[in-house]
């Protein structure tokens, strides 16, 4: 459904020029969840915008469902690390906005707008500016104006990076039960590797300078997954593949030799 | 006598509650107004001591002098028709200029090529006084209220211009990402997320403008012939009528406050959505 051929892209600082980003070859199926782990600077988040449509890329193409990127558009919902909510319109009018914006009547838009905050808990704050709410709730409320652009396809930055740990864990299981139901295609990237695993059907492990991809994983725990899942034995092994994978491609990694590979 | 000490109990201090601040401290605490009234009052008092004083020059007037020579002049003296003709000016001035000035400031916060087009006409223009351009446009334009009101517009325009370019290039721009996501246009983008998102710092911008129209509403006014506020002050003075100098002063500064006050209670309401902040819910 998303096929990515031969991405890169460069950038010019001055005289110099930086090869950020790849070449990247990446094929996801049609509902799947696909989790991209990498350390900071490996460039996932420049793939993701390239996804989006919000960069270009310096060579080779993306194509969602046949038809070749080359901007952004509403099949291809983006939620970012910072909820990017309007501060100056109430949670519901937020909501409502991408339908208002595709020409749907304001009673229309409203009502989508409060079946969307139903889904994903907020129902009692649609009243509510951004501003008053907490972090958690403010990231349900960008999920769900997404959602309203009706996506097949949705590209998360780190979404939940900026919270605390326990409502991480809680957003984690509301995110994997709201997928199961919607069945949207899903690109995530994170840094945190329980993270990965846990929400991912499959892991992409990409390392930096210049970013590629280094593992590209299925992740084999059972769906539909929820708090149970995490206690399941096999993560532990996930991990430490990963943490390995992810130290190796990791630049810091080039200074610290460690003869002791991980041994389990 | 020495106190014998029994184990578990330990010598017993009479310790005071702190002392809770005399009624009248609180009563004035939570309303604040009273503190400025009692100021205002006490310069009022003063000034009216020092006026009253014998042998005090023939042009310094006390608030009660002024106050009635304000009731005379709005009762005979016609100035209602004075204050309107020069209300006009100055919010006509503002409207444009400072409406302008919002516009051509957002535009040239988003558009690098906008920018690029008009930042040195206006860092050229900006810096000359001006008043001192209201000779050259009366010479186009005569001392007619057009010219005034012009004058007053391009006065008006680089404040409010100068903070809608940094209230423009202070927004988020992940929120442009968001409408380009959405698939809003760019007419939508500039209406319904740039201007919202640079309104708290541009209405600065637009409360300076006011001020600075009503500076030069007197300013034009006073030259050449013309009605209004400014213009009459000026006569007042040459005739030496000091009681109506002093009146119009008055009155104008009134005006300016009460204008002020309006556009400070109408941002307060646009802006409303600022006070929700905390993210204290869920």
């Amino acid at each position: 459904m998303i096929e990515i051929r031969d991405v890169s892209k460069t950038f010019r600082r001055g005289n110099r020029t930086v090869q950020a980003l790849g070449p990247i070859d990446l094929t996801v199926a049609r509902g799947e969840f696909v989790t991209v782990l990498g350390p900071s600077g490996c460039g996932k988040t420049t793939l993701l915008h390239i996804l989006g449509g919000f960069e270009m890329p310096t060579t080779g193409t993306v194509t969602v469902d046949g038809k070749v990127v080359t901007g952004p558009g509403r099949d291809r919902g983006m939620v970012f690390q910072e909820a990017t909510l309007f501060p100056w319109r109430t949670v519901q009018d937020n909501v409502a906005w991408p339908s208002r914006v595709a020409g749907e009547s304001k009673a229309q838009a409203r009502e989508r707008a409060r079946e969307l905050l139903a889904r994903v808990g907020l129902s009692r704050f649609a009243d509510a500016y951004p501003g008053e709410l907490s972090g958690g709730m403010r990231q349900r409320a960008a999920l769900a104006r997404t959602l309203a652009m009706e996506p097949s396809v949705l590209l998360m930055d780190e979404p939940f990076g900026a919270l605390d740990a326990q409502t991480r864990e809680v957003m984690q299981e509301e995110l994997t039960r709201l997928w199961q139901a919607t069945g949207l295609t899903v690109i995530f990237i994170t840094h945190d590797i329980a993270e990965a695993i846990f929400l991912g059907d499959r892991v992409v492990v990409m390392g930096a300078a210049p970013g590629q991809v280094v593992a590209d994983t299925r992740i084999e725990l059972a769906r539909p997954r929820d708090a149970r899942t995490k206690l399941d034995a096999r993560i532990l092994d996930y991990r430490q593949q990963f943490w390995q994978l992810l130290r190796d491609a990791s630049p810091a990694a080039a200074s610290a030799s460690d003869p002791a590979q991980g041994q389990v | 006598m020495r106190q014998e000490m029994r184990p578990g109990t330990a010598p017993h201090r009479a310790v005071s509650p702190p002392l809770s601040p005399p009624a009248w401290q609180e009563f004035v605490r939570q309303r604040p107004w009273l503190v400025t009234l009692a100021f205002v009052l006490a310069c009022l008092a003063l000034w009216e001591l020092a006026a009253a004083r014998p042998g005090r020059p023939e042009y310094l007037l006390g608030p009660s002098q002024i106050f009635t020579e304000l009731l005379a002049l709005t009762q005979g003296g016609g100035l209602a028709a004075q204050v309107l003709a020069s209300l006009r000016r100055a919010l006509l001035g503002f409207a444009i200029g400072g409406g302008l000035g919002l516009l051509l400031g957002l535009l040239a916060g988003v558009s690098r090529n906008f920018r690029d087009l008009f930042d040195l006409t206006q860092a050229f223009t900006h810096p000359v006084p001006k008043i001192a351009l209201f000779p050259v446009v009366a010479v186009v334009l005569g001392f007619t209220d057009i010219s005034r009101v012009l004058i007053i517009a391009i006065s008006a325009f680089f404040p409010a211009y100068l903070n809608a370019v940094n209230g423009a290039l202070g927004v988020n721009p992940r929120l442009f990402w968001v409408a380009r996501n959405v698939g809003a246009s760019r007419w939508r983008s500039f209406w319904q997320v740039l201007l919202p998102a640079s309104l708290p710092r541009a209405v600065v911008g637009l409360r300076i403008s006011l001020m600075v129209s009503f500076v030069l509403m007197v300013a034009t006014e006073v030259v050449g012939h013309s009605n209004g506020l400014g213009a009459a002050l000026m006569r007042a003075y040459r005739e030496g009528a000091y009681g109506p100098m002093y009146a119009g002063i008055v009155c104008t500064a009134l005006c300016g406050m009460a204008a002020n006050a309006l556009l400070a209670q109408a941002s307060r309401r646009l802006l409303a959505w600022q006070a929700h902040a905390g993210g204290h819910l869920g």
